[in-house]
């Protein structure tokens, strides 16, 4: 039985181990087969800092939210296990901070130590009036991604580095079930008008001093576009920049002079830090997430495909649990087939 | 009296920032700052710096209390500046975990540092061996920037810094009219003091980047303390030794107790390992007094015996050291009009 993943970012390349580990055994058969234009460290999951954390509300997506705790549940679990620094995975509190009182996000319940900020704190983000302090994961795609295809080469997962222009092209190659984890190019495979590019850019500089997460929110002006510094093992990550319906990639002047001068403000230390690097990347922002089954007939033949992009800018938070549920709807198509291509009992 | 020539013995945290404080609060003062170490090889640079405070048996708590205040009060301004990446000052979040319930619930200092709550079942389940925890942040002065720092805001003061091994306070009464003894270890032998006694400590200095958070065990023993390069692993407390060479059997027991505590410190790379001698006493010696010596007066001021908690008063009895050699000055001053009478 044939798999075809098509898509190795952090949603590709989990939901491609989700299904290996459960149903190899299973299925011995079992061949999977991961396609990508683009591999770590080129994908979008490479350019976002990792820092697990969902958008301040979730609209009433009770899915979302359950996918987002199952993830974090999965990588608390793995925080103390020898693979945690492979894997990138390290704990990191911060502050959100907001200009006026916001109702508690649907994750208060999921990080560690969720609470409002004190007087004194505040202090230190003058401007910001609100705030919370908790405690959350850091999953670095620069790490995960390569322990993710370490992980499956392993299994004997093959990749292939191939852009896929239709579905047909790899189901006619005699692959049973397809998973749609293509991101922001879903929309060649199939188009998809829910499905726009919310494009992001930071700036990686050097300061190892800091030790927290600082997520500024402005409510007019929406997710991520207000400033936020996420240190990373390595590098910190300046941002604050949210366009949607922007497709370029390109790094633009105009922004970095604005995620360098607002970050800057919130910490003026960052004035001393050392520029490394600037990325431009495009977060498949969707209304919900498509994680869903399609049965598409292409000529004669049927192939199951499994969607499993519009993650936004929270990929890696809800991956886990994304992969799983996608791992249940493969499971679904696995019973069907069984049941089909049994034989005929005695019962006749 | 011109300008009163002013000596302080020692260039640690407490020499620095007793000069520092000295240049603050008498501007016409000549300050020189005489050591025979100087940053990176005093005490107060194996030391991690962080602003947790120990608790002095003999000195009163609100007193503790007084001088732990100032001295996060004004660390914390640096930490709001932009110079604070170049002073080595950062903002650090983490627990203090009990494996049996502590003596106090709350210690004399809970409301200073910042959101300081008790922790979470949840949050309680990264430590296995522990049963209780508190969480908050606070600050770290990272060594030798923060002492270099000290050492050019005192440069452009126009204070003075001079190697030199003071073996005897009067060695300096000719030079200087007012001595400030800083010597922290060296005060046992500088001025004799019985009741100062060494606790040894060793450390390591490791790489490992992705630890964000302090860990200490509320023994006091094992402690996780990131920096902004190294994170320092410890420790010890070997009381009365004098020893300043590193133990292997210590630093394998070390590296041990705080993978227990943080198991991703397997992967830590780089060990660096480091001694200092606490300078302990009953009580921190911040206090004034006249040596007389062949018909010849000495003013001296103490501000020595930090012990474990150095960095956490710091800049309270540096103030505390300042206002006493701002005595001195005004002792001498009435003395010496006095004398022209």
């Amino acid at each position: 039985m044939r798999v075809a993943i098509i898509g190795a970012g952090v949603i590709g390349l989990s939901s491609a181990l989700c299904i290996h580990e459960q149903f190899h055994g299973l299925v011995p058969s079992l061949e999977l087969e991961v396609y990508a234009d683009h591999f770590t460290p080129h994908t979008t999951s490479d350019g976002a800092a990792g820092l697990w954390q969902p958008y301040l509300s979730d609209h009433g997506n009770l899915q979302e939210t359950l996918w987002n705790k199952e993830t974090f549940d999965y990588l608390l679990s793995h925080l103390h296990s020898p693979a945690a620094k492979e894997m990138g995975l390290f704990l990191l509190s911060g502050y959100n901070l907001f200009t006026e009182p916001v109702p508690d996000p649907s994750w208060k319940n999921i990080v560690l130590g969720f609470r409002n900020l004190t007087p004194k704190e505040l202090e230190l983000f003058p401007g910001y009036s609100y705030g919370w302090f908790n405690t959350a994961l850091m999953l670095e795609g620069r790490s995960y991604l390569p322990w993710l295809t370490n992980r499956l080469t392993q299994r004997g997962v093959k990749f292939f580095h191939k852009k896929v222009e239709s579905f047909q092209e790899v189901s006619g190659d005699g692959v049973d079930v397809v998973l749609n984890c293509s991101g922001m190019r879903a929309g060649d495979l199939q188009p998809d008008p829910e499905l726009q590019p919310g494009r992001g850019q930071v700036i990686k500089v050097l300061a190892p001093w800091v030790k927290h997460f600082i997520v500024t929110h402005d409510l007019k002006s929406g997710i991520y576009n207000s400033p936020y510094i996420i240190p990373g093992s390595e590098l910190t990550v300046l941002g604050g920049i949210y366009q949607h319906g922007n497709w370029s990639e390109e790094n633009s002047a105009k922004d970095h002079k604005l995620i360098w001068d607002s970050c800057c403000r919130l910490l003026p230390t960052l004035q001393k830090a050392k520029i490394v690097e600037e990325w431009s990347g495009l977060r498949p922002a969707r209304p919900s997430v498509r994680l869903e089954r399609e049965s598409i007939r292409l000529g004669s033949l049927q192939t199951e495909v499994i969607h499993n992009y519009g993650h936004g800018g929270f990929g890696i938070t809800i991956h886990r649990g994304c992969a799983m549920a996608a791992a249940r709807i493969f499971g679904s198509i696995l019973q069907e087939k069984k049941r089909l291509s049994s034989p005929p009992g005695p019962r006749l | 009296m011109a300008a009163p020539k002013v000596a302080v013995v020692g260039a640690g945290v407490i020499g620095l920032s007793t000069a520092l404080c000295i240049t603050e609060t008498c501007p016409s003062c000549s300050v020189t700052v005489l050591s025979d170490q100087f940053s990176p090889n005093t005490t107060s640079d194996v030391a991690a710096g962080m602003l947790i405070p120990h608790t002095y048996p003999d000195t009163p708590i609100h007193r503790q209390k007084q001088w732990f205040k100032e001295t996060f009060t004004y660390i914390f301004a640096i930490s709001n500046s932009a110079e604070a990446s170049e002073a080595g000052i950062h903002l650090v979040s983490g627990w203090q975990v009990f494996k049996s319930a502590p003596k106090e619930e709350l210690p004399f200092w809970s409301d200073i540092v910042l959101g300081f709550r008790p922790m979470s079942e949840a949050e309680l389940q990264k430590f296995p061996q522990h049963r209780f925890g508190q969480a908050f942040t606070t600050l770290k002065c990272d060594c030798p920037p923060y002492l270099l720092w000290l050492e050019k805001r005192l440069k452009a003061t126009g204070a003075q810094m001079s190697t030199r091994k003071v073996a005897d306070l009067w060695e300096l009464h000719r030079e200087y009219d007012i001595v400030v003894n800083c010597a922290g270890m060296g005060a046992h032998q500088l001025v004799g003091d019985k009741q100062l006694f060494p606790v040894r400590g060793q450390v390591l200095k490791v790489h490992a980047p992705w630890v964000k958070h302090f860990i200490r065990d509320g023994d006091g023993l094992t402690y996780v303390y990131p920096g902004i390069h190294r994170v320092t692993l410890g420790g010890t407390r070997e009381k009365g030794s004098w020893s300043l060479s590193p133990d292997p059997g210590t630093t394998r027991d070390i590296f041990d107790r705080c993978c227990s505590l943080e198991p991703s410190l397997q992967g830590a790379q780089g060990i660096e390992v480091k001694v200092g001698l606490r300078p302990s006493r009953q009580c921190v010696r911040v206090q004034r007094e006249v040596l007389s010596q062949g018909g010849v007066k000495l003013p001296v001021v103490h501000n020595y015996g930090h012990g474990a908690g150095g960095f956490s008063v710091h800049r309270g009895t540096a103030k505390e050291a300042a206002n006493l050699v701002g005595e001195c000055i005004s002792a001498l001053q009435s003395s010496s009009s006095r004398a022209k009478l």
